[in-house]
């Protein structure tokens, strides 16, 4: 308990009282001063403004009620009923009971008239019932430090999800809720509508459910002009998923309402079965052309597939495949294709996700060198033909040491091994022997290894005389083998060490940059000689140690291999469709026949598109190849093996619908947009490793024209995770670009898309009545809602009183004592 | 004008009783009295000694009556407690009381609780409300509470590390309904309001600054710190950025490194971070559970953004049991996923198996069963919890196709495949579990070629062995946006959600849910100390009277009229 005077200062004017019983002089006995004196007291007591402040048991109920157009309206009559009675419950609880009610819609206040009603509407006026805004307004009302509680009688129905804020605050402030579920209209709905962004040529499939139970329903999904698509007319129990497919023709966004049509029923009110949304189509498809063959093939191809394309043509050697969706190699032989672009091209496939396309005839693969080609691997057919055996061609320079330090049993050796290694060669073949003693000397000059006789007869002419000169000798042997045309060069150096001292190194890697390896052999010593090994090692060969004729060595030159040439068939070959919709799209199948196409087999894992009628052998199959998809045509797109196809007016779609799923499709931030009553927030999520990529973007009005205004300024909140957040109406569509990576990225979000009318609300993503309750440590109530809700004790309640006009009061009845005093003559 | 202790009609009453009592005093007629005198000398002595009295007599001294009655009159309205509130149209005014981080700066807040008070003072009480603008809007002082109850319940009141609730308390106030038509917000802090937010309020709000403030002192902050997968690969790590804002360009926000300290747990992390392109990178911290925070020196105008904590994640690899009927089918995503790993079953967590197999025993499954064995290609089973409420299985299904990655899948292409609809169920049960069609993995499917085929099995397997999503940071009053968590998996609770509705906290520097996450406040606009728009200082209240100052005028002229009337009484000129 406190005391408080509010002005104390007017308190001195007691001092002031004993002037009553002096002045002025006159009538009046000393009772009556007396009694004067007091009403004096009293007032200017009353005038200090005295205040009591002591601690009570201080309650605030705070009623959230709704009488929302989502309710029944027998539900909104029990809703009131159920409020009057918590009200008339607290007001019986005495004075120290305060009492809020937060009226969400409805005609009227139904629950006394200093009900907080509100009447909020959407953008276009509609009644609105935003459940968290009468929650906050309730739980703000209740006092900080009381012994407060709150009631919820509703549907749990909220037209937007911004009730998070509402809870927080009343779990922080340890809140109790209790809920009183009423009921809700029950007709069928649209909710949850998704929509994927979908590139220009593919197919946007649209999602939303439909909840509640009827019978002859049907989805629609249109834009400004047309309906886009249509479901078949259908039952509900319930809930009901629905998915509608839209193909959008340019990149950019698309307005587009959902509608749910149910067969009208007489003296139902109609509601409104609308959703609206913005469909995004990204950007074309970046695709890099390669093929050289087929004349004009590069046009016909942009023809047919239209918009939803980019083409770019570049030499294969200089393009960054990283930089495409998808990577088309047409018709092209594999010697087009160099090998170290064929690695960079299926490592950007592997690593980074680029599609890849690889189409074409015999000139592909038929005999366009692919089987061995690092491409074939990845590919998702296996090329079938009769088996050849490859044997590479080679070229050998044999390097003899015939100085002194070799006679005897030394020549005899080198001439041995010399011999075998020359007898393991084929006719393609060449071979050359250079020997050594103090000069040089082409003992064979380069020659194929038919000669065989000849060649023979050369070594067994050689003799041990001279010195030894290596360095001249090997520079011979280079220069000869740079002549030859073979796939494998070799030099292979017989001696027995005695070498003079030179710079080997420097010489022996050139050798070995040109891709020609050297080998040595150590004649007659048996052991390990440092010089040797070391040549070898530089020259990428190897080093072998013969001591005598029973330990010669197998000198492994070359790889043979085997390969199955394809067959290109040409003829009239019907076609088979197989696989869903997602590749064919509404392309009639099966297309018609194709008049060529290379004979291959799927590989285990290989999704087949399509293929001959008989035969069954595969024309178009695809596979995933690490994070990018690898797709096989096997006639060409735009030659003769499709020409029937020309006149195929599904041919363009279902040709970019193979492209554009073939393609790259990751998107160097994945976009999200929230929007928040008035603020939207845009979220950036990289999915690519560059560290220093951020995100860019500006908004776009419904024309698709850029906004300055506001500026999209995305801060990095976590690594790679960007955000923007700005102004923005809540009745206007967002429509978001973002450039990245030079790429161009959208995102959109439907006008108002925070929040559902009144009879659109998904109960299912509603509040969860029961569920607050226990987590807030209140109660269901029952149907009458008279139940004690208890609360927490407040530690804060307090309760003033005003103590002067009881001191006023007192006055007054002080005054009329003394004027009856004053009258007590005359009774 | 209104009256706190009595209804209009008591008021009148109560006048009509006392002028009532009053005029029958005044007219007490004299009562003659019998006096024996000795002598007609003593005449006027008699006459003195024995008044004339009467009962009713006629009423005079008019001037007297009414002065007594006016007296009487004042005390007793003094007793209703009247105020003079103005016309119908006057103004109700909202005293917002700044109590976000924007007011936490030198001297501010306790200049505004003092202004406060002060206009307090002048406000009559039924049209006047306190609100405080913290973590969270509360109502300090209730229209028609005493003045006097604001001080006990700003007890322990300081600034929160919190982004101000203006904006919102303004949004509320413009729902037709929600206060009286014409009211004023009185902004006592330093809390911006933006233009925008302005010109949306509806007619009838008037916003306005309840003291000037001279330009805030220069601040500097952490105004981001959150968490992604580590650069280097490693599963078990994770990278936290760190940015620093400042509202003054003199303030450095680059190139502070070594002003930077970090702590994991109780302990300083001593790596120091990589600078990058506006901000600070911590490399390979431990995703173990463990508590960074990060903090500048302080010294600068706002300490509450000098330091800010994040929770780090719990991840560890997953070890996976596949039975070697499907190792073939899913070895391919597991070793594309750094957080998985294929082991033996004896160091599973979870298993990879056909229906009908003994292949892991008790692990979580994920199952591919015959066709006939489900109606759904797809069957989720969660454990029940009464955490999960009413429609839980419903709200499972709604989310599980986006959770699980089924959303991305070409469900129509393998139904068209298939030649029946592919679907998804759920189910209770004992313990989590998914069961798939075993005959979509047959090649042809090429489900398990589907681009987001490694995407069901990762967030599949991760849901059977309990995972939860973890946010990547954790900003106060800040929703929690789809993609700013390392997964997301609505089939099992998540974290910050409450009755279907996912929040943060308003208030930072705190942990939440028992320590599972620490919410900071990260807020570029207090750490900027932006101003927002200007806004005209409040100018009091244009009409009304507050309780106290009626009771000082009634008193004091209740006083004035006793003298006079004593002076008068004593003089003989009132009867």
């Amino acid at each position: 308990m406190e005391l408080t005077l509010l002005q104390p200062a007017w308190g001195a004017a007691l001092l002031a009282l004993p002037v009553v019983w002096f002045w002025p002089i006159g009538a009046g006995c000393r009772w009556q001063a007396a009694l004067r004196a007091l009403v004096f007291a009293l007032a200017i007591l009353a005038l200090t403004q005295p205040v009591l402040v002591t601690s009570a048991a201080r309650q605030h109920l705070a009623i959230a009620l709704d009488q929302s157009a989502s309710l029944t309206p027998a539900a909104r009559q029990d809703a009131a009923a159920a409020a009057a009675a918590i009200v008339a419950q607290a007001r019986r609880a005495g004075p120290d009971t305060s009492v809020q009610v937060v009226q969400l819609g409805g005609a009227a206040p139904v629950v006394g008239d200093r009900a907080r009603w509100l009447r909020p509407a959407d953008a276009v006026g509609a009644p609105d019932s935003p459940l968290g805004d009468a929650l906050a307004l309730a739980a703000q009302s209740i006092p900080r430090g009381i012994d407060g509680r709150l009631a919820l009688i509703s549907d749990g129905r909220a037209t937007d999800p911004h009730w998070g804020d509402a809870l927080a605050a009343i779990a922080q402030r340890e809140l109790p809720v209790y809920v009183l579920p009423v009921a809700a209209q029950a007709q069928p709905l649209l909710a949850n509508l998704r929509a994927r962004p979908a590139r220009v040529g593919e197919t946007s499939r649209v999602r939303v459910d439909v909840v509640g139970a009827g019978d002859g329903l049907q989805v629609a999904i249109a834009d400004a002009n047309r309906t886009l698509a249509r479901s078949d007319r259908f039952a509900s129990g319930g809930r009901q998923a629905v998915e509608l497919e839209v193909e959008v023709d340019e990149p950019g966004f698309v307005d587009v309402a959902v509608t749910l049509s149910v067969p009208a029923v007489p003296g139902d009110e109609p509601t409104d079965h609308r959703l609206r949304s913005v469909l995004v189509a990204r950007e074309p498809v970046r695709f890099l052309y390669l093929g050289e063959r087929q004349q004009g093939a590069a046009e016909q191809l942009a023809a047919l597939l239209g918009s939803g394309f980019a083409m770019t043509e570049a030499s294969p050697a200089d393009a960054d495949f990283r930089d495409f969706d998808l990577v088309v190699v047409d018709d092209l032989p594999a010697r087009a294709l160099p090998e170290a672009a064929q690695r960079r091209l299926l490592a950007a496939v592997r690593d980074d996700g680029v599609g890849l396309l690889h189409s074409g005839g015999a000139a592909a693969f038929g005999d366009g060198g692919y089987h061995a080609a690092p491409l074939a691997a990845a590919l998702p057919v296996e090329l079938i033909g009769a088996e050849d055996k490859i044997d590479p061609s080679v070229g050998l320079a044999i390097i003899i040491d015939t100085s002194g330090s070799m006679a005897g049993s030394r020549i005899e050796l080198a001439k041995q091994i010399a011999r075998v290694a020359v007898r393991r060669m084929q006719p393609h073949d060449r071979v050359g022997i250079v020997e050594f003693y103090g000069t040089r000397h082409w003992a064979v000059p380069m020659q194929p290894a038919s000669n065989k006789i000849e060649i023979d007869r050369a070594i067994g002419r050689m003799k041990a005389i001279g010195g030894t000169v290596l360095y001249p000798a090997m520079q011979e042997a280079y220069y000869g083998l740079r002549n030859v045309n073979t796939r494998y060069k070799h030099i292979l150096l017989i001696t027995d060490a005695g070498v003079e001292d030179s710079d080997y190194e420097a010489m022996v890697r050139r050798i070995a940059k040109d891709r020609v390896n050297v080998s040595t052999i150590l004649v007659g010593q048996g052991g390990h000689n440092l010089v040797m090994s070391d040549i070898a090692n530089w020259g990428r060969g190897r080093f072998y140690a013969v001591s005598d004729q029973f330990s010669l060595v197998e000198l492994v030159l070359k790889q043979p291999a085997t390969r199955k040439p394809p067959r290109y068939k040409e003829g009239q070959f019907a076609t088979r469709a197989l696989g869903g919709r997602g590749w064919w799209g509404d392309a009639a199948r099966p297309p018609p026949p194709v008049l060529g196409y290379v004979e291959a087999n799927a590989r285990l894992g290989a999704e087949v598109l399509l293929k001959t009628a008989q035969g069954g052998h595969p024309l178009l199959a695809t596979w995933r190849h690490g994070l990018g998809r690898v797709t096989a045509l096997m006639t060409e797109p735009a030659g003769a093996g499709t020409a029937r196809w020309r006149d195929w007016p599904d041919y363009g779609a279902f040709l970019s619908r193979v492209l554009a799923r073939t393609a790259a499709d990751n998107p160097p931030f994945a976009l999200t947009l929230a929007r928040r009553h008035d603020t939207l927030t845009v979220s950036a999520l990289r999915n690519v490793r560059d560290p220093a990529l951020a995100p860019t973007g500006h908004l776009v009005d419904d024309a698709g024209n850029k906004l300055t205004a506001p500026p999209l300024v995305f801060n990095e909140r976590a690594p790679g995770l960007y955000e923007a957040r700005l102004p923005w109406p809540r009745d206007k569509a967002a429509r978001v670009v973002v450039e990245a990576a030079g790429r161009v990225l959208r995102a959109a979000a439907a006008p108002a898309s925070d929040r559902r009318a009144e009879t659109q609300v998904d109960p299912l993503v509603g509040l969860d009545l029961p569920r607050l309750a226990a987590r807030t440590g209140g109660a269901v109530l029952g149907s009458g809602g008279e139940q004690a809700l208890g609360g927490n004790p407040g530690e804060l309640a307090f309760v003033a009183t005003r103590l002067w006009p009881y001191l006023l009061l007192a006055a007054l009845l002080a005054y009329l004592g003394e004027i009856v005093y004053r009258r007590a003559d005359r009774f | 004008m209104t009256f706190a202790n009595l209804p209009a009609a008591g008021v009148l009453a109560g006048l009509a009783a006392i002028a009532a009592l009053l005029f029958v005093l005044q007219r007490l007629r004299v009562r003659h009295a019998r006096v024996t005198v000795p002598t007609t000398l003593f005449w006027r002595d008699a006459a003195r000694e024995a008044p004339v009295r009467v009962l009713r007599e006629r009423f005079r001294h008019w001037l007297a009556y009414l002065l007594i009655l006016a007296i009487c009159a004042l005390l007793w309205i003094g007793f209703t407690a009247p105020e003079f509130e103005g016309g119908s149209g006057v103004r109700h005014h909202v005293l917002f009381l700044d109590g976000s981080a924007h007011n936490a700066g030198g001297d501010d807040f306790a200049r505004a609780v003092a202004a406060l008070e002060a206009d307090l003072r002048t406000l009559p009480r039924s049209r006047r409300e306190v609100i405080w603008g913290g973590a969270h809007n509360v109502t300090l002082l209730m229209a028609g509470e005493d003045r006097l109850l604001l001080a006990p319940r700003l007890a322990g009141l300081t600034p929160e590390a919190s982004p101000t609730k203006l904006r919102e308390q303004l949004r509320l106030a413009s729902i037709p309904g929600a206060w009286p038509e014409r009211v004023e917000f009185v902004v006592y802090g330093r809390a911006p309001i933006t233009a925008d937010a302005l010109r949306k309020t509806r007619p009838g709000v008037r916003v306005s600054r309840g003291l000037e403030y001279a330009a805030p002192a220069a601040n500097r902050g952490i105004v981001a710190l959150g968490l992604a997968d580590a650069r280097s690969g490693s599963w078990d790590r994770v990278d936290a950025l760190v940015r620093v804002g400042a509202s003054d360009a003199a303030l450095p926000t680059t190139g502070v490194r070594e002003e930077l300290f970090a702590r994991l747990d109780d302990a300083p992390w001593a790596t120091p971070p990589d600078e990058v392109d506006g901000g600070f990178v911590f490399r390979d911290l431990p995703a173990a559970g463990g508590l960074l925070t990060v903090a500048l020196p302080p010294g600068d105008a706002i300490a509450l953004d000098d330091a800010a904590s994040v929770r780090l994640p719990r991840r560890a690899v997953l070890g996976v049991a596949a039975a070697p009927e499907v190792i073939g089918a899913v070895a391919d995503a597991i070793a594309a996923d750094p957080g998985l790993r294929l082991v033996a079953p004896a160091e599973a967590a979870v298993v990879v198996r056909l229906a009908g197999t003994e292949f892991g025993g008790a692990l979580p499954a994920l199952r591919f069963v015959p066709t006939d064995a489900q109606d759904a290609a797809f069957l989720i089973t969660y454990p029940t919890t009464p955490e999960a409420g009413a429609g839980g299985a419903e709200k499972r299904l709604l989310n599980g196709l986006e959770a699980l990655g089924l959303d991305q899948i070409d469900a129509t292409g393998l139904a068209t495949a298939l030649g029946r609809p592919v679907g998804l169920a759920v189910a209770a049960g004992e313990r989590p579990g998914v069961s798939v069609w075993g005959t979509l993995l047959d090649a042809g499917f090429n489900f398990t070629g589907e681009r987001d085929f490694p995407l069901f099995l990762s967030r599949a397997l991760r849901y059977l062995a309990g995972e939860q999503a973890w946010p990547r940071f954790l900003a106060a009053a800040t929703p929690v946006q789809d993609g700013a968590a390392g997964w997301s998996s609505d089939t099992s609770p998540p974290a910050l959600d409450a009755a279907g509705a996912r929040f943060v906290p308003g208030q930072g520097s705190r942990l939440v849910r028992e320590g599972d996450w620490a919410v900071a406040l990260l807020n570029d606009a207090v750490t900027r100390r932006d101003r927002g728009a200007a806004l005209g200082r409040f100018g009091g209240a244009a009409d009304g009277m507050t309780a106290t100052a009626v009771a000082t005028w009634l008193a004091l002229l209740v006083i004035a009229l006793l003298a006079l009337e004593w002076v008068l009484f004593r003089r003989g000129l009132m009867p």
